[in-house]
């Protein structure tokens, strides 16, 4: 007698799991699952990935990142090898990582902060749309020289990606006036090879 | 067996507290006519975002997380998570981010506000409404009762409904040196009168709101500002809201709504902050004129400052950057760029007005300003030149390679502006294109452009030149926002580079500060002589 009901109640509390695993599974469907309008849900989460450097390393390029010279007055462009992208939304945040490393060369100057990273990047026909964290902006230390080498260094950089020929700024989501509040962001900027300089 | 009971209640005391809350949380409404679903998320009602496209015949694609809506004329691309979106070629802010709700996206109710005109309300088709009335900055200050209008009126059914039920979702306060705004964001539209009492010989203002509840409970906002002490948001029942506000001088009060939920408090002193010809601090009787002057003299030699500037009387605006929560370049151990560039204007102004110019200050003591602001404060006086001081910095701190004094002027030449880093210069950017032929266009726009380089190259010349050990790295252009939105000739000036040990040691310095305003002074001057000359020559 007492081993049936023993059974009973295992069999209930069987029961009341099987019920609480699928009403999670439900409120997952319902409130959680990441899907948008039918995209490719892995095309929508590859644009919010970060940490270019941390993918598989296969095929290597030479990418050219531009970096300040150390008077810092003019952009110095460095080649060094990468890993292939092939979507230039990878391939902005894998160059902006490795902007953020610092050139590793003699009389070139770092021109982002440390372990600088957008929040998003979007391609819009030709002009990417950069999306900056917050603390970005919080770990510059301001000044229009430091500006301009901030602000072209990425632009020289990112519109060496095929397709890319403009970069608009975002910060934490919000258009920005400016970075460190002087050079004007309001529009997008196209590479600017007069500020190309020796070493 | 209990166990399996309490297990059993427990469980559907979740499950239906998740629906119940759910259900609370969506509801309905029309727009254009067709019937839409909305949830609420953070005080902010979302549409499905297929049904407002469908709405309003828009189709919807999307790649790399972008989400396109096309159609009757229009281009719109939204990006996930963010508040932001690009339509046709401009940037909208939304109040709430696009989200991403049980697997579709929604957008906020604004985005048809902002995108399309075209508001969702409550089970009734919708008209576009009005735009909302732009604040009358020279209406009076008001007195005794305000009715706080709406661009949209409700009908009384809805505002009979609503009567009471009103809340305060949340505040900001928008300091500047010229004008304080509080914001109060309510769940819904308001029509609200509010009671206004002045004391202390009107440097006490209270504003009292009843029949309104409010999310944020008493809160002390910090203010940093010569003419203002205080602002306090009392919640001091579950009906009675109270705005105090002190200032150290008598202060006036505007109130005005910028939108259908949000009413703006507008806080400004009774007697405007004087300028810099009448205040005391720039007076020829006061401060620090005999000591900050240069080369270490006790006594002006006013003559020698006038000489050549017989006849000129021209309104200068000098621009001291940041200022306030603002410190511009600040290193560990340094002293901040805010400071150095006051003084250092300072005594730029005390020059020139000795020189008997009109100089002005954007800023005369430590406070913020936003950018805007300073705009204002530049455009409204119609200076014929500005000069907007700075300190440098690099990243490459504690070297000595990046050091020296920079010149920027904004060069609005056709070159320039189709050059390769200019702003907005692209072949798809023909709005930009037009707007700069328009500018250059005008005799104004290339006087602004020409003005301004010459003023840089006779600052460079003067500076390089002064052996005080000013080290000039050059004059060079850059699309600087206020230069290019302040309308009138003028400089940014980096005086130095604070990350760098030589220069700061020297930014430092007051008799650093004394050089460079008299470097500038001479810049000024020549600069001055050099226009009249010319314009005589034209005549």
């Amino acid at each position: 007698m007492i081993e049936r009901r023993r059974k009973s109640e295992t069999a209930q509390i069987l029961f009341l799991l099987v019920m609480l695993a699928g009403l999670l599974t439900l409120s997952y469907y319902v409130y959680l699952r990441p899907s948008v309008l039918g995209l490719d849900v892995a095309e929508y989460a590859g644009s919010q990935q970060s940490g270019a450097l941390s993918g598989a390393r296969g095929n290597l390029e030479t990418v050219r990142l531009y970096f300040a010279n150390e008077r810092y007055d003019g952009l110095v462009p460095v080649e060094r090898e990468a890993p292939v992208r092939e979507s230039p939304v990878e391939k902005a945040r894998q160059l902006l990582a490795e902007l953020s490393a610092g050139a590793g060369v003699e009389r070139c100057a770092m021109t982002l902060p440390g372990g600088a990273k957008a929040e998003a990047i979007y391609l819009l026909d030709d002009m990417l749309v950069v999306d900056l964290s917050k603390e970005f902006g919080q770990r510059l230390l301001g000044g229009l020289a430091q500006e301009r080498m901030t602000v072209f260094s990425m632009v020289n950089t990112f519109c060496e990606i095929p397709g890319v020929r403009r970069v608009q700024f975002l910060l934490a989501g919000q258009p920005v006036d400016t970075l460190c509040g002087h050079l004007n962001l309001r529009a997008p900027l196209r590479a600017d090879t007069t500020l190309l300089s020796a070493r | 067996m209990k166990k399996t009971v309490v297990a059993l209640l427990v469980t559907s005391v979740w499950f239906l507290s998740v629906a119940s809350l759910s259900a609370q949380d969506k509801g309905s409404g029309s727009v254009k006519g067709r019937s839409v679903n909305y949830v609420k998320v953070d005080s902010v009602r979302y549409v499905a975002i297929d049904e407002a496209a469908g709405a309003i015949g828009l189709t919807v694609s999307g790649r790399e997380g972008i989400v396109n809506l096309e159609g009757a004329g229009r281009s719109v691309r939204l990006m996930p998570g963010k508040r932001v979106a690009i339509v046709d070629s401009g940037f909208r802010k939304f109040r709430g981010p696009v989200r991403n709700i049980g697997g579709k996206l929604y957008v906020p109710e604004d985005f048809l506000d902002e995108v399309y005109r075209a508001p969702l309300s409550g089970g009734r088709e919708e008209k576009a409404p009005e735009q909302a009335k732009p604040a009358d900055p020279a209406a009076p200050p008001v007195a005794g009762t305000v009715a706080v209008e709406l661009p949209k009126t409700p009908t009384p059914e809805e505002l009979a409904a609503l009567k009471g039920k009103e809340r305060v979702t949340d505040l900001t306060l928008d300091a500047g040196a010229e004008s304080t705004s509080l914001y109060l964001d309510f769940d819904r539209p308001v029509e609200k009168a509010i009671k206004l009492k002045k004391s202390d010989e009107g440097k006490t203002l209270t504003v009292t709101f009843t029949d309104l509840a409010s999310d944020p409970a008493t809160k002390v906002f910090p203010v940093d500002s010569p003419w203002l002490e205080s602002v306090k948001y009392i919640r001091s029942d579950d009906k009675t809201v109270i705005v105090k506000i002190t200032g150290r001088a008598p202060i006036k009060l505007k109130a005005y709504n910028t939108g259908r939920t949000r009413l703006r408090i507008s806080i400004e002193p009774e007697t405007p902050a004087l300028p810099a010809a009448d205040n005391p601090e720039l007076s020829p009787a006061a401060g620090t004129a005999e000591t900050s002057l240069a080369a270490g003299t006790t006594e002006v030699d006013v003559a020698a400052l006038r000489a050549g500037l017989e006849g000129i009387r021209a309104v200068i605006a000098i621009d001291p950057g940041h200022g306030g929560s603002d410190f511009g370049v600040a290193p560990e151990g340094r002293a901040a760029e805010k400071t150095i560039v006051l003084e250092v204007g300072r005594r730029l102004a005390r020059l020139l007005e000795l020189a008997d110019q009109k100089p002005f200050l954007t800023r005369s003591g430590d406070y913020f300003l936003r950018h805007g602001q300073r705009v204002e404060l530049v455009a409204g006086r119609s200076p014929a030149l500005l000069v907007s001081l700075h300190c440098n910095a690099s990243l490459n701190e504690g070297a000595d390679a990046a050091r020296g004094m920079e010149i920027y002027y904004r060069d609005a030449s056709p070159e320039a502006e189709s050059a390769p880093g200019a702003a907005g210069a692209s072949v798809a950017d023909e709005a930009i294109r037009r707007e700069v032929r328009q500018i250059l266009a005008s005799p104004d726009g290339k006087a602004v452009s020409v003005g301004s380089r010459a003023l840089a190259e006779s600052i460079m010349r003067f500076a390089a030149a002064s052996g005080s050990g000013l080290f000039v790295r050059g004059a060079r252009s850059a699309d600087v926002l206020l230069l290019r939105e302040a309308g009138v000739p003028g400089v940014h000036i980096e005086l130095g580079f604070l990350t760098s040990p030589v220069d700061a040691r020297s930014l430092e310095d007051p008799r650093f500060w004394d050089e460079a305003a008299e470097s500038l002074f001479r810049g000024i001057k020549d600069h001055l002589i050099a226009a009249r000359s010319a314009e005589g020559g034209a005549k």
